[in-house]
C-alpha cells in the first residue's frame, strides 16, 4: 500500500497518545489505588461498590445506635437495682416492725423515719433523669417530673405509658426506656386498692384536689369491689341551709350510695365510703343553681278548647329522651289537659315519669333542671296547649346543677410509694393499743406482698433489659459481620490489584518508548537528506 | 534542426511543469484537504514524412488530483460520525462526573442527612440532634440545587454550542457557495480540472460535516448541492440558505435549530443527526432530560414523603409537623410545570397547573397534552414510552382538574382551544425547587398524636397498642374531625369492656360520662388471645347506626296468662347492599329481605354474610317505675319467659324487696336474678340496676349482645304498672289487670350496620322500621377516624383504655422513626426503590451511557483513523515519492537540455563548415 508522510506522522501520533493515555490512567488507578474511578469505567461495580457504601453508613450509624441503646438500658437497669435494693431494706425494716412485740412507740417512730427517708429517696430513683436531662420513667413525657404527690396528698404518675424504640437494624427496634407506669404504679396488691383522680374536665382553677386515700374497713371495701365511684359536687344551694353539698355515685350504675345525696361536706373533712376513707380539698366549683325547667301553656299563644284533641299525639323530649303522649280525650280547659297527661290507663302517666316531667294546669315542669321540650303536634294542640307544638318549643329557665367531679377507681394494683407510705404511716398510728398493732401486723403483711410484687415487676423489666441488651450484641455482631463482607466485597469490586496494574505499567511504558523510538528512527528517514 | 529542438522544447517545458507540480506537492505535503497533484503527459502527433513517422516530442494533456471520490464522501459520513460520538461524550462526561463525585453527587449528602435522622430518633429531646438534622436537611436540599446548577450549565452549554456550531455551518455554506460559483467559472473557461478549488470545497464540505450529517449532490457544471436534515436544501449552486438558532416553542429552556428559507423559518432539529449539533441533540433529547427528571423525581418524592409523614407528628410544643421540605403542591411552583406552546392560537390566556397526588406513581418522563385540530377532544402522551396516559373532552367549565401517574392537571381559566399543545414537565425544575422549611429544632415532629392508656384499675391483662395516627384527612382529602383542634383530640377515646369478649369505644370528654360517638362503635366483638383492631382500617367505610325505634313497632298484648311471646312487630325489610368499583364504574347488588318479625340478631348474621357488610345486633331495655308495684301476689315480672320474682308457696318471697317503698333494691334484686339465670347468661344477657341520669328514678338496664328479642311479661294487680322502655327511649307501660291475667310486650333488637368502601345500603321501603330513613343525608356516616390501636390479651369487664392527644410527649420518637424508614423504604417508582435507589439508578444510567458513549467513540475514532489513512493513502503527498520525482524530473530535464545542446552542437558543426 502507498502511504504518505502524512500517515507516517499520523500513526506515530496516535499510537504515542494513545500509549500515553492507557499510562495515565494506571497511574490515575495506581495513585488512588481504586480500579474503578468514575461509574462509566465499570457502571455494573460502581452502582454495586454505591448500595454497599450506603449499607455501610447505615451500619455505622446502627452501630451508634446500637451504643446509644445500650447506654440507656444500663442507666437504667442502675436505677432499677437502686430501687430494688431500696425495697431490700424496707423489707427488713418491715420484718423488723412485723416480728418485735416489745418495740415502743417510740421505736416504731424512729423506724417510720427512716422508711420515710428512703420514701424520698426512692421518689428521686423514680424521677431518674439521663444524661439529657429527660425523665427516663415518664413514658413519653420526659420533659416532666413523672412522679409526684407526698404521703399526705397522695402519689400520682404524670407520665405516660408506652416505650421509646430506637433502630438497630433495617427490621429491628429495641425498646429503650420502660413506663414507669407498668413497673412502679401497676404493682398488683395484696388487697383490692384503688386510686383517686380529679376528673380532667373540672373547671375549677386552681384545681381541687382529692388525696389518695386509704382502706380503713378491707372487708367492706371488697364487698363494694371492682365497682368505681364518682363524686360530684353540687350547689350550696341543692341543701337547706345552703353549703358544699356532695353526691356520690356509682360509675357503672348512677345509682347514688346512700346517705351521699347532696351530702353536706367541709372540705378537707375524710369521707369515710364503702371501707375507703380520703380527703377532698381545695375549692371545688359547685356549678349552677338548680333551676327546674317549665314550659307553661300558653306562654305562645291563647289557649283555646275549641278545636277536637281526642285524635292527636305530642312528644315531650327531655334530654336524649322523647315520648310520644296519646292524647285520647276531648278537654275543655288546662286543668283536664293535665289530667289527660297524667292519664295512667293510656300510659302516659309511665311516659311523665319516665321523662320526670310533672304536669299540672300551669303547664309541664322539669324539677331536675333538665331543658325540656314540646314538638310533634299539629294546630289543634297548638291551639289547646297555647304553644307551638307543631314546630316546638323549647324551655329555657332550666339549669342543672352540675360541679367538679372526682374519681375513686378501683385497682387491682397500688403503687410502690404508697405501699411505703401506708406502712410509715401505719407505725406513726401506732399509740400502744392492741387495735393499733392488729392494724400494723395487717400492714406489714401487706406490705411485705406488695413488696414481693415490686421486686417481681422489677425483676421481670430487670430480665427484659438483659434480653434486649442480648439482641443489641447479637445484632451488633451480625453488623460487624456483614460489614466485614461488605468490605471485603466492597475492596473486590473497586479495589486495585496493584501487582496486575504495576505490570500493566510497565508494560505500556515499553509499548510507549518503542513508539517513541521508531518515530524517531523513522522520522529520520528522508530522501531529502540525501540529496 | 528545428525539430529537434522544439521536440526537446517540449521537454523541457513539461519537466518544467512536472517539477513544478512536485514542488507544489511538496509545500502542500501539510495542508489540510490537499490532493496530491501530477501532470499528465501525451505524446504530441508525429510528423509524416515519407520514412514513417517522425515524433513531435511530448505534451501535457492535464494536471490532476489523485482523488478517489467514494473515499471522499466516506470520509465526510465518517467524520460526522466521529464528532456526533466526540461531542456526545464530552458532554455525558461532564454529567457523568458531575452525578458521581463525591463533592458534587447526591449520594453522600442523603447518607448523612438519614444518618443525622438517626441521631434525632435515638434521643428525640435533644435539641442538638434536632440542630444538625436542619442543617443537614438544609444541606441535602443544597446539593440538590447544585446538582440542578450543574445540570443547567450543561443545557446552557448546549445552546451556546449550537449557537457557535450554527453559525459555523452559515459560513461553511457560504464560502461553498462561493467556491461553487468559482468553480463553475472555471469550468467555463478552461476545461481543465480547477484543482485547488475544488480541495478547498472538499474540505469546506469536510468541515461541515463535522458539524452536521449532509447530504452531497452533484450537479453538473461542477456544482454541488448540500443538503442537510430531511432534504434541507444548504447549497444549491452558487446560493446558501441560512439556518437559526430559535426559542423551543413548547419549551422555552431548550433552544431549537430552524431553517429559513424564503417561505420562513421551520424547526428541524429533530431531523438533524451526526455531527457536533446530532450529538448535542441526542444529548440533550436522551440523557439530559433523563437526568433533569430522574433527579427532579427523587428531589419531590423526597419533600412530599418527609413531608406527609412530618405533618403526622407533633413537635415539642404539641403542634403538628408543619413543611420538612418546601410544598411540592405550592401554587407558584405548580403553575411553573405546564408550557403552552406558543404557537397556540391567541389570546395567550390559559392558566394551568400540575399537582402532586401520589408520589409513590411519579414518573420521571415528561407529558404533552395535545387538543385535536378538530374538536375539543385532547389527550395526554407521556413522552418516555408514547403512551397515551389521558384522553377526554376539554372541561366545559372551569376550573376542572383531572388525574394520571400520581399527578393532578388543573384548568383555572382560558380560552383552550382545538389545535393546542402543552407540555407537562412535572419533575424538571424539582430538583431546583426543593428547599429546607424548618427554621427551628422544636418544629421537627417526632412525637406521634396519640397515646394510648390502661387503666390502672384493669383486672385482665389485656395490653393495648401504642397506636398511631394513619392519616389527618379522608380519602376526599377533608380534615377528619379527631385532630382538627389543636392541641387536643376531639373526642378523647375511652374503650370499655362491656363484658370479656365485647367492647365499646366511647366519646370519653366527660370521663365521668363517656358517650357514645356518631357513628357508635359498640358492642364489636372482642376475641382474646388475637391482636383486635380498634378502628376500621378502611378509609372508606361507612356506618349505619340503628336509628328505628324498635318499641314503637310490636305493641303490648294483654290477656289471660299464660300469654305466647308476641313478635316483636318488625315488617319484612328488603335491605340492598350496592357496591360501585371505584375504577370501572360498575354496580353491583345484593338484596336481602328480612323475614317478619325476625330478630335483631338473626337479620344481623344474614346481612354480614353479604360481601362488604358487617352487622352488629343489640338490644336493650330499660325497665322502670317500679314504685306503682305491690309485692305480693300476683306480681310477677317474666323476661323471656323467666320468673324474676321468686315465690314461697302462693305467696312473694320475703327475700323479695318491696318496689313500692323500696324500688332501688327491687331493682337491684331483679338485676341480681337476672345475672343469676343460667338460661339468660346463655343467651347474653345481662343486667345492671341503674338510676335515670334524668329522673334519678331506679331503672333496670337489660341488655342483650347479640341482639335477641327481649320480652317482658308482666302480671299484677289491677292498675299497677311498670314502663318498658327500649334503646331509644321509647316507651311503653305494661299494666296489670289482676292474677290470671298478663301483659306482654317484645321489644326487638337493633343494628348498628358497618359498610366497606364502596358499598352502600338502601332500604326498602325507604323510611326502614329498624334503621330510620335510608334516604337522608348522613344515613351512612363515615366511620373512619384515622387512627390505628389494637388491644390483645384477656380483659375482663369493665377494663378500661384510653386513647387521647399526647400532649408534652417529647421523649416520643415514634414519628421519627416514621421519618428514618423513609430512607429504607421504597417510596419511588410505584415503591420499586427507595430515595437513594433512585439517585443510584440515575448514576449507573449516566455511567453505562457514558461508558458505552466512549466505546463507541473509540470505534467512531477508529473507523475514520482508517478511512483518513486510505485517504491518505491515496491522495496523499509521500515526500519521499516527490523527491524520487524531483530527481527523476530533474534528469528528463537534464536530458532534454542535453538534447538542445546536441541540437546546437549540429548547428554549430554546420554552421562551421561555411
Amino acid at each position: 500500500m502507498r502511504i504518505s508522510s502524512v500517515q507516517i506522522f499520523n500513526i506515530a501520533n496516535n499510537s504515542i497518545s494513545d500509549a500515553n493515555e492507557a499510562i495515565a490512567k494506571t497511574q490515575a488507578q495506581l495513585s488512588t489505588g481504586q480500579r474503578v474511578l468514575k461509574p462509566s469505567d465499570d457502571p455494573v461495580a460502581s452502582i454495586k461498590v454505591l448500595e454497599i457504601e450506603q449499607n455501610l453508613a447505615r451500619l455505622d450509624q446502627y452501630g451508634k445506635n446500637i451504643d446509644i441503646a445500650k447506654n440507656n438500658l444500663s442507666l437504667e437497669e442502675t436505677a432499677l437495682d437502686s430501687v430494688s435494693n431500696l425495697l431490700q431494706r424496707v423489707r427488713e425494716i418491715a420484718v423488723q416492725a412485723g416480728n418485735n412485740a416489745t418495740y415502743t412507740s417510740g421505736d416504731y417512730d424512729a423506724l417510720a423515719v427512716e422508711v420515710d427517708a428512703r420514701l424520698e429517696e426512692l421518689k428521686n430513683l423514680l424521677n431518674t433523669r439521663n444524661a439529657g436531662g429527660d425523665f427516663i420513667f415518664a413514658g413519653y413525657k420526659g420533659g416532666e417530673q413523672p412522679f409526684g404527690g407526698t404521703a399526705s396528698s397522695g402519689f400520682s404518675y404524670s407520665g405516660t405509658d408506652g416505650q421509646v424504640n430506637i433502630k438497630i437494624s433495617d427490621s429491628t427496634s429495641v425498646a429503650t426506656s420502660d413506663s414507669g407506669k407498668s413497673i412502679f404504679m401497676d404493682v398488683p396488691a395484696a388487697q383490692n386498692s384503688f386510686n383517686t383522680s380529679v376528673n380532667p374536665a373540672n373547671s375549677s382553677d386552681p384545681a381541687a384536689m382529692i388525696s389518695v386515700g386509704r382502706v380503713t374497713d378491707q372487708d367492706a371495701y371488697d364487698e363494694f369491689y371492682p365497682e368505681d365511684m364518682i363524686i360530684s359536687f353540687g350547689h350550696d344551694a341543692q341543701i337547706n341551709p345552703p353549703g358544699t353539698n356532695l353526691t356520690i355515685r356509682e360509675r357503672s350504675t348512677g345509682n347514688v350510695i346512700q346517705p351521699f345525696q347532696n351530702a353536706p361536706y367541709n372540705l378537707g373533712e375524710t369521707l369515710e365510703v364503702n371501707g375507703l376513707s380520703f380527703e377532698i380539698a381545695g375549692k371545688p366549683d359547685t356549678g349552677t343553681t338548680l333551676s327546674p325547667a317549665t314550659i307553661n301553656f300558653g306562654a305562645v299563644g291563647v289557649v283555646d278548647f275549641s278545636l277536637p284533641l281526642n285524635t292527636t299525639t305530642v312528644d315531650i323530649t327531655v334530654g336524649a329522651v322523647t315520648e310520644t303522649f296519646v292524647l285520647n280525650q276531648s278537654v275543655t280547659n288546662a286543668a283536664d289537659l293535665a289530667n289527660l297527661l297524667n292519664d295512667a290507663g293510656n300510659g302516659n302517666a309511665a311516659r311523665l315519669a319516665n321523662l320526670g316531667v310533672s304536669a299540672s294546669a300551669a303547664g309541664l315542669v322539669m324539677p331536675a333542671g333538665v331543658n325540656l321540650s314540646i314538638s310533634g303536634g299539629n294546630a289543634n294542640t297548638d291551639s289547646a296547649f297555647g304553644l307551638a307544638t307543631s314546630t316546638g318549643v323549647t324551655s329555657t329557665d332550666g339549669a342543672i346543677a352540675e360541679g367538679d367531679q372526682f374519681f375513686v377507681d378501683s385497682s387491682p394494683n397500688q403503687d410502690v410509694l404508697t405501699t411505703l407510705a401506708r406502712f410509715s404511716q401505719a407505725m406513726r398510728d401506732i399509740d400502744g393499743s392492741q387495735e393499733s398493732k392488729d392494724q400494723l401486723s395487717a400492714i406489714v403483711a401487706d406490705t411485705l406482698d406488695n413488696m414481693n410484687n415490686a421486686q417481681t415487676n422489677i425483676l421481670e423489666t430487670t430480665s427484659s433489659l438483659g434480653a434486649r441488651v442480648n439482641t443489641l450484641e447479637s445484632t451488633q455482631q451480625q453488623h460487624t459481620d456483614t460489614d466485614l463482607v461488605s468490605r471485603e466485597v466492597m475492596s473486590e469490586l473497586r479495589d486495585l490489584d496493584y501487582a496486575e496494574a504495576a505490570s500493566r505499567l510497565s508494560a505500556q511504558t515499553l509499548v510507549l518508548e518503542a513508539a517513541q523510538a521508531t518515530f524517531v528512527r523513522i522520522s529520520q528517514l528522508s530522501l531529502f537528506s540525501r540529496l | 534542426m528545428p525539430g529537434l529542438l522544439d521536440t526537446a522544447v517540449t521537454g523541457l517545458r513539461i519537466s518544467q511543469t512536472a517539477l513544478r507540480t512536485t514542488g507544489h506537492n511538496i509545500a502542500n505535503a501539510n495542508t489540510p484537504g490537499y490532493s496530491r497533484q501530477q501532470v499528465e503527459i501525451a505524446t504530441n502527433p508525429a510528423q509524416s514524412n515519407g520514412a514513417g513517422f517522425i515524433g513531435n516530442g511530448a505534451r501535457i494533456t492535464a494536471i490532476e488530483r489523485v482523488v478517489d471520490e467514494f473515499m471522499v464522501a466516506q470520509l465526510r459520513t465518517d467524520t460526522s460520525l466521529k464528532s456526533e460520538l466526540e461531542s456526545f461524550n464530552e458532554n455525558i462526561r461532564q454529567l457523568d462526573t458531575l452525578l458521581s463525585d463525591p463533592s458534587t453527587g447526591l449520594s453522600q449528602s442523603l447518607d448523612k442527612f438519614f444518618a443525622t435522622m438517626e441521631n434525632g430518633a435515638d434521643d428525640p429531646t435533644s435539641i442538638p440532634s434536632r440542630q444538625l438534622i436542619l442543617s443537614e436537611a438544609d444541606n441535602l436540599a443544597q446539593r440538590f440545587n447544585t446538582l440542578y446548577d450543574g445540570i443547567e450549565t450543561v443545557n446552557s452549554n448546549i445552546n451556546q454550542k449550537l449557537g457557535v456550531a450554527v453559525s459555523q455551518i452559515n459560513a461553511l455554506a457560504t464560502s461553498i457557495a462561493e467556491i461553487n460559483k468559482n468553480i463553475s467559472q472555471s469550468v467555463g473557461v478552461s476545461d481543465q480540472p480547477p484543482n485547488d478549488l475544488l480541495d478547498q470545497r472538499e474540505e469546506a464540505l469536510r468541515q461541515l460535516s463535522e458539524l452536521v450529517s449532509i447530504d452531497v449532490v452533484e450537479q453538473g457544471d461542477g456544482l454541488l448541492n448540500v443538503s442537510i436534515g430531511s432534504g434541507q436544501s444548504l447549497v444549491v449552486g452558487g446560493d446558501a440558505r441560512q439556518l437559526a438558532l430559535v426559542d423551543g416553542t413548547l419549551d422555552p429552556q431548550q433552544k431549537e435549530v430552524a431553517y429559513q428559507d424564503s417561505v420562513g423559518s421551520q424547526v428541524i432539529s429533530s431531523f438533524l443527526s451526526g455531527g457536533e449539533v446530532g450529538g448535542l441533540l441526542d444529548f440533550r433529547q436522551s440523557t439530559l432530560s433523563t437526568a433533569f427528571n430522574e433527579l427532579g423525581r427523587v428531589a419531590m418524592v423526597m419533600s412530599d414523603t418527609y413531608n406527609e409523614a412530618h405533618s403526622k407528628g407533633i413537635d415539642l410544643n404539641n403542634q403538628f409537623g408543619g413543611l420538612f421540605f418546601s410544598d411540592v403542591n405550592d401554587p407558584a411552583v405548580a403553575a411553573t410545570r405546564v408550557f403552552g406552546d406558543s404557537n397556540n392560537a391567541p389570546p395567550s390566556d390559559r392558566v394551568m397547573s400540575v399537582e402532586l397526588n401520589d408520589s409513590s406513581q411519579l414518573t420521571a418522563s415528561d407529558y404533552v397534552m395535545e387538543v385535536a385540530s378538530g374538536d375539543t377532544s385532547y389527550r395526554i402522551t407521556r413522552e418516555s414510552d408514547g403512551a397515551v396516559v389521558f384522553s377526554g373532552a376539554l372541561p366545559s367549565t372551569l376550573p376542572a382538574s383531572i388525574e394520571f401517574d400520581g399527578l393532578e392537571l388543573n384548568f383555572f381559566s382560558g380560552s383552550f382551544q382545538a389545535g393546542d399543545r402543552f407540555l407537562i414537565q412535572p419533575t424538571r425544575t424539582a430538583a431546583r425547587d426543593i428547599a429546607s422549611a424548618l427554621e427551628r429544632p422544636d418544629q421537627l415532629a417526632f412525637a406521634s398524636p396519640v397515646v394510648t392508656t390502661s387503666d390502672s384499675g384493669n383486672t385482665g391483662n389485656a395490653k393495648i397498642s401504642a397506636g398511631s395516627l394513619i392519616t389527618l384527612s379522608d380519602v376526599s382529602g377533608n380534615a377528619l374531625p379527631l385532630f382538627a383542634n389543636a392541641g387536643a383530640m376531639s373526642p378523647p377515646l375511652v374503650v370499655q369492656f362491656t363484658s370479656p369478649t365485647t367492647y365499646d369505644v366511647l366519646d370519653n370528654s366527660d370521663p365521668a360520662n363517656p358517650v357514645q360517638l356518631d357513628p357508635p362503635i359498640r358492642n364489636r366483638t372482642y376475641l382474646p388471645g388475637q391482636v383486635n383492631q380498634l378502628f376500621s382500617q378502611d378509609p372508606g367505610s361507612t356506618l349505619v347506626a340503628a336509628n328505628g325505634a324498635s318499641l314503637g313497632v310490636g305493641a303490648s298484648v294483654a290477656g289471660a296468662g299464660p300469654l305466647a311471646a308476641n313478635p316483636n312487630g318488625y315488617p319484612s325489610e328488603a335491605f340492598t347492599i350496592t357496591h360501585t368499583d371505584s375504577t370501572t364504574g360498575i354496580q353491583t347488588t345484593q338484596i336481602l329481605s328480612s323475614t317478619p318479625n325476625d330478630s335483631a340478631k338473626s337479620i344481623a348474621s344474614q346481612l354480614s354474610n353479604l360481601q362488604g357488610v358487617t352487622a352488629i345486633a343489640r338490644n336493650s331495655v330499660n325497665l322502670g317505675d317500679f314504685a306503682n308495684l305491690t309485692n305480693s301476689s300476683p306480681l310477677q315480672i317474666e323476661l323471656n319467659g323467666v320468673d324474676l320474682v321468686e315465690y314461697n308457696g302462693a305467696a312473694v318471697d320475703a327475700a323479695v324487696p318491696n318496689p313500692n317503698t323500696n324500688p332501688a333494691e327491687f331493682n337491684s334484686y331483679l338485676a341480681d336474678r337476672i345475672n343469676a339465670d343460667p338460661g339468660l347468661q346463655a343467651q347474653g344477657i345481662r343486667a345492671v340496676a341503674g338510676t335515670n341520669t334524668a329522673t334519678g328514678q331506679p331503672e333496670l338496664r337489660v341488655t342483650s349482645s347479640q341482639g335477641d328479642d327481649l320480652n317482658v311479661t308482666l302480671e299484677a294487680g289491677v292498675g299497677e304498672t311498670l314502663s318498658v322502655a327500649d334503646y331509644n327511649a321509647s316507651v311503653v307501660g305494661l299494666t296489670g289487670s289482676g292474677a290470671g291475667n298478663e301483659e306482654t310486650v317484645t321489644v326487638g333488637g337493633t343494628l348498628d350496620i358497618e359498610l366497606s368502601s364502596d358499598y352502600a345500603l338502601t332500604t326498602s321501603p325507604v323510611l326502614s322500621a329498624l334503621l330510620g330513613d335510608s334516604s337522608a343525608p348522613g344515613f351512612a356516616k363515615s366511620s373512619y377516624l384515622g387512627i390505628e390501636a389494637s388491644v390483645n390479651g384477656v380483659a375482663d369487664t369493665g377494663d378500661r383504655f384510653t386513647l387521647g392527644f399526647n400532649t408534652d410527649g417529647i421523649s416520643d420518637n415514634r414519628n421519627a422513626i416514621e421519618l428514618v424508614n423513609l430512607s429504607s423504604v421504597a417510596t419511588v417508582s410505584g415503591g420499586l426503590k427507595t430515595l437513594s435507589d433512585s439517585y443510584g439508578t440515575l448514576v449507573e444510567l449516566v455511567g453505562i451511557e457514558t461508558n458505552s458513549s466512549s466505546i463507541n467513540l473509540n470505534a467512531g475514532e477508529q473507523v475514520l483513523a482508517q478511512t483518513e489513512n486510505l485517504r491518505n493513502s491515496v491522495s496523499g503527498v509521500n515526500l519521499d515519492e516527490e523527491a524520487a520525482n524531483l530527481i527523476q524530473f530533474e534528469q528528463i530535464y537534464n536530458a532534454n537540455a542535453q538534447v538542445i545542446s546536441v541540437a546546437r552542437d549540429l548547428f554549430d558543426r554546420l554552421i562551421s563548415i561555411f
